[in-house]
């Protein structure tokens, strides 16, 4: 057997005691032979090694200590800006019936039963609701939760009373829906919560399950780590036993490998943030860091966003059982999944309950009958997919407009309006208006498409603004608006026809030359081009032409003829300045007179913008979805204030609008407004593109301005005009929702005559 | 701008009492938390408030002048003058309004100095005068 020198022993050498150094003044001290001396090399190399080590291990936890305080101190994490729909404001004399109150409850995930906690609601005899709101921070106020009484008469909002204390109230908001977040660069969704706001048996489920020595350890478990360190040095890999701050270390600083090196950087940091921060600020960073479950590619982290995910509830509502389930997840948030391993779950969450039971957290009593409850989970993961794809669409791109896209990003740079930071986007959807728009696009549109074979795969638009500021409340895209694809309202740019016409009418009523009852020609017309020789001769819809005809009759029955001689006379120019002043922002490279018939192709959105400064009685006031900005924390950051411009006098709209009414009434849209009721009135004017590819129809009454388009998206022919198409879904629409739609103010300045017994209005000055 | 707020806040005063008649209202209850946030100095607070009101009443020649009224005092000219000709144009034919038209007109001529724009002044103060003689 042959063995190795290196298994040799060495000898231990012995090292001579130590002699006492005798020294005297006399003399001179003689040099002893130091036995180090010998070895001197190995002891200087041995401190040289510990001075460096040391120098290496400071630097280490020194830069570990930067990090931990760096990332604590500031933004720990990236919070999707949530984005939320108008409140509803109630109000004595509303037109509300209970049944819409009861859906914007549903929506709101409010629940029928006793009103003994925020978000409960119930009915009696059909005509009372009693609900306890949620309180709300609002841009310009809080409001606080409430015990309400609302009682209907009708369908009206008969009185709202206030109880605890007992009083009338004449106005009450209820909290937004949430209809849709933002993501920044990731899909971490979470809802950061305050400690004093985390339920106290939450917090005791925690401590219980995972981490008992949680108040009096400084951030490590010393047996923890060296059963970590054994079984590493067997060749395992690193077991469990992290206490509360090392898992939040783990979580937030490191990743998920398993290595001694990470174990020893989990340690050293979970000291630092024990030395740096308090126990109560280490425990809410954990509940809003941890990992609580999947959704697609969306990562629920936090119990605050857990509590939604799982029980479409704020925190401060759940339950003891609710609890022990949020809790029993941290082990496994897949393996305990209790939609998709209910029994796997309920044991998990059972062992939560008992063991909180056991260390005297909760009695055993509270443990069976928290015990004997059910998950209480919702069925579907609650927001998790959102129904307005196309409003949300919307919202983005008004963001991006009105902010730079460095301002969108979380790089840390100068920041306006930073969309990781959580922020709280109070939008102008009003979710019932949209649900009516979009039942009445998809039954419209299945209907028109049984008409002609070519109308089959015609799909459809709408935008629904409020005249008189401007706000979006419904942005309908076509017949699936439930599915985020091709945005139409927004960027389906297609020829808007005899739309554009209102532009010519409204320059020539704007000159004094003009009246309503101005006779114009409607001779056959033709224009050549000067340079290519072509040439162009416009037809009316009827093939005939007209003679000599009243402007508002032209405009009415959207005279092609009569429209392109009156635009030519007035100066294609000033027919281009009007439309800028309508509110056209798109830049035309040249106009054509083709385009004073509508050859010109434009977004539903853009459209709904040049007819929202008619329906606002010629103030130009920009169309728009999101009304406020907040801070995560419900601070306000950024208004967007009602801002309006006068373009045009009020006179020659308030003329404009007549002719317009004739063409509801009277004119191309005579057919389809005979289903509308009597009293309403209504200006509009219908749209056809050439062979008869986009059906148009913008029409306002006093609340609400609406532009429809009907077409196929592959922009062949379809068979349908504005006033069978578009027309159709909007008159739909209006029966629907039953708006307010009274004559429009008349302005100074205005008489009346009577013109072939018709009482017409004219301009005085 | 203390001039102009005391005399916003009589506006405030005048117009609140107009729309008192129905004293349960939420558009008198929006008004009167306005006048409060304003006499506080909290005045885009104040203008949120009138917008809402604004939604529950588009056509309340009030609310509009009460708007252009805070804008004037936060000093936002342009603005100030267009609210205040769009509570002008709701206010119609109707010479029950003559009184607000004539502080509306007021309220754009100091909109109108605030941006230096001589012509606008001269044209609205002229306005603001005719309805006063009348």
């Amino acid at each position: 057997m042959i063995r190795s020198t290196r298994n040799t022993r060495r000898p231990i050498r012995r090292r001579p005691p130590p002699q006492r150094r005798r020294r005297t003044s006399y003399s001179t001290p003689k040099k002893r032979p130091n036995p180090r001396k010998k070895s001197g090399f190995p002891f200087k190399l041995r401190w040289l090694i510990l001075i460096i080590g040391f120098i290496i291990l400071s630097y280490h936890v020194i830069s570990l200590d930067i990090k931990v305080r760096k990332q604590f101190e500031g933004k720990r994490w990236s919070l999707p800006a949530r984005v939320y729909a108008r409140p509803l404001e109630i109000y004595t004399g509303m037109r509300l019936t209970t049944q819409a109150l009861k859906e914007e409850l549903q929506a709101l995930g409010y629940r029928k039963g006793s009103t003994n906690s925020p978000g409960k609601y119930n009915t009696r005899n059909n005509n009372i609701v009693q609900i306890k709101t949620r309180a709300f921070k609002f841009w310009e106020a809080t409001d606080p939760s409430r015990l309400v009484k609302i009682s209907f008469s009708g369908n009206e909002v008969q009185s709202i009373t206030e109880l605890e204390p007992t009083r009338k109230v004449a106005l009450l908001r209820l909290p937004p829906k949430l209809i849709g977040k933002i993501y920044p660069t990731h899909n971490e969704d979470r809802i950061v919560v305050r400690l004093q706001n985390i339920p106290q048996s939450l917090i005791n489920a925690l401590i219980a399950m995972e981490d008992r020595h949680f108040y009096n350890h400084m951030g490590i478990s010393i047996r923890g780590i060296a059963r970590a360190i054994i079984t590493n040095l067997k060749g395992g890999q690193i077991q469990g036993g992290s206490t509360i701050t090392q898992q939040l270390v783990k979580n937030l600083y490191l990743t998920s490998e398993r290595t001694l090196k990470r174990k020893f950087n989990e340690a050293i940091m979970a000291l630092l943030l024990e030395w740096h921060y308090s126990k109560n600020q280490i425990l809410e960073a954990y509940f809003n860091e941890v990992f609580l479950g999947q959704d697609g590619n969306r990562a629920i982290h936090g119990v605050g966003m857990a509590a939604r995910f799982y029980f479409n509830r704020p925190l401060e509502e759940l339950k003891l059982h609710q609890v022990a389930l949020l809790v029993s997840l941290i082990r496994g948030a897949s393996m305990y999944n209790p939609r998709r391993h209910p029994k796997r779950a309920l044991a998990r969450r059972n062992l939560v309950l008992d063991t909180m039971s056991k260390l005297g957290k909760i009695s055993p009593m509270e443990a069976r009958r928290a015990k004997k409850t059910r998950f209480d989970i919702e069925k579907s993961t609650a927001e998790s997919k959102f129904p307005y794809p196309a409003f949300m669409g919307l919202v983005r791109s008004q963001l991006h407009t009105d902010y730079r896209k460095e301002d969108l990003r979380a790089d840390g740079k100068k920041q306006v309006l930073d969309l990781s930071d959580g922020l709280r986007i109070i939008t102008t959807l009003d979710p019932f208006l949209q649900k009516k728009g979009e039942q009445t696009m998809m039954n419209s549109l299945k209907k028109l498409s049984r008409k002609r074979r070519k109308s089959r795969n015609i799909e459809g638009a709408m935008v629904v603004t409020r005249c008189d500021n401007g706000e979006v409340v419904a942005f309908i895209n076509g017949k699936k608006p439930k599915y985020d694809g091709f945005n139409r309202p927004l960027n389906a740019k297609r020829q808007i026809g005899s739309l554009v016409k209102v532009a010519v009418y409204l320059a020539a009523l704007e000159r004094g030359s003009y009246s309503l009852t101005s006779r114009i020609s409607d001779y056959p017309y033709k224009w050549v081009d000067r340079y290519s020789g072509t040439v162009w001769k416009p037809q009316n819809y009827d093939h005939r032409s007209h003679g000599s005809v009243y402007l508002y009759r032209a405009l009415a029955n959207s005279y092609n003829l009569a429209t392109v001689r009156l635009g030519r006379k007035l100066g294609l120019e000033t027919f281009h300045k009007t439309l800028i002043r309508l509110g056209l922002t798109r830049e035309l490279k040249r106009i054509y007179p083709s385009m004073l018939l509508g050859s010109l192709s434009l977004t539903p959105l853009e459209v709904a913008q040049l007819y929202q400064t008619i329906a606002s009685g010629g103030f130009h006031v920009p169309v728009h979805a999101i009304r406020d900005v907040l801070t995560h924390e419900g601070k306000p950051l950024q208004r967007y204030a009602l801002s309006m411009e006068k373009r045009f006098d009020p006179a020659a709209i308030f003329l404009l609008n007549f002719a317009m009414q004739q063409a509801v009434r009277n004119g191309t849209g005579r057919k389809i407004s005979k289903t509308l009721p009597k009293h309403m009135v209504f200006a509009g004017k219908t749209g056809t593109s050439n062979d008869l590819r986009d059906s148009w129809f913008a029409g306002f009454g006093s609340e609400f301005s609406t532009v429809t388009w009907v077409g196929r998206d592959d922009n062949k022919p379809m068979g349908l005009s504005g006033g069978s198409g578009a027309m159709v879904v909007w008159r739909n629409f209006i029966r629907a929702i039953n708006p307010q739609a009274v004559k429009p103010i008349e302005p100074s300045g205005i008489r009346w005559r009577t013109i072939n017994g018709i009482n017409i209005p004219y301009k005085t000055n | 701008m203390l001039k102009t707020k005391f005399l916003i806040l009589l506006l405030f005063l005048f117009t609140s009492l107009a729309t008192m008649a129905d004293s349960r209202s939420a558009v008198v209850s929006l008004i009167m938390d306005a006048k409060t946030y304003f006499e506080n100095d909290q005045l885009e607070q104040s203008a949120a408030l009138l917008e809402r009101a604004l939604r529950i009443k588009p056509h309340n020649v009030y609310l509009w002048h009460n708007l252009a009224g805070v804008r004037l005092t936060q000093e936002d000219w342009n603005r100030a003058a267009n609210l205040a000709k769009k509570s002008n144009s709701l206010a119609g034919n109707d010479g029950g309004h003559k009184e607000l038209r004539m502080r509306n007109w007021v309220l754009i001529t100091q909109a109108c100095e605030g941006m230096g724009n001589d012509t606008c002044t001269a044209e609205a103060r002229s306005r603001a005068q005719a309805l006063s003689r009348n």
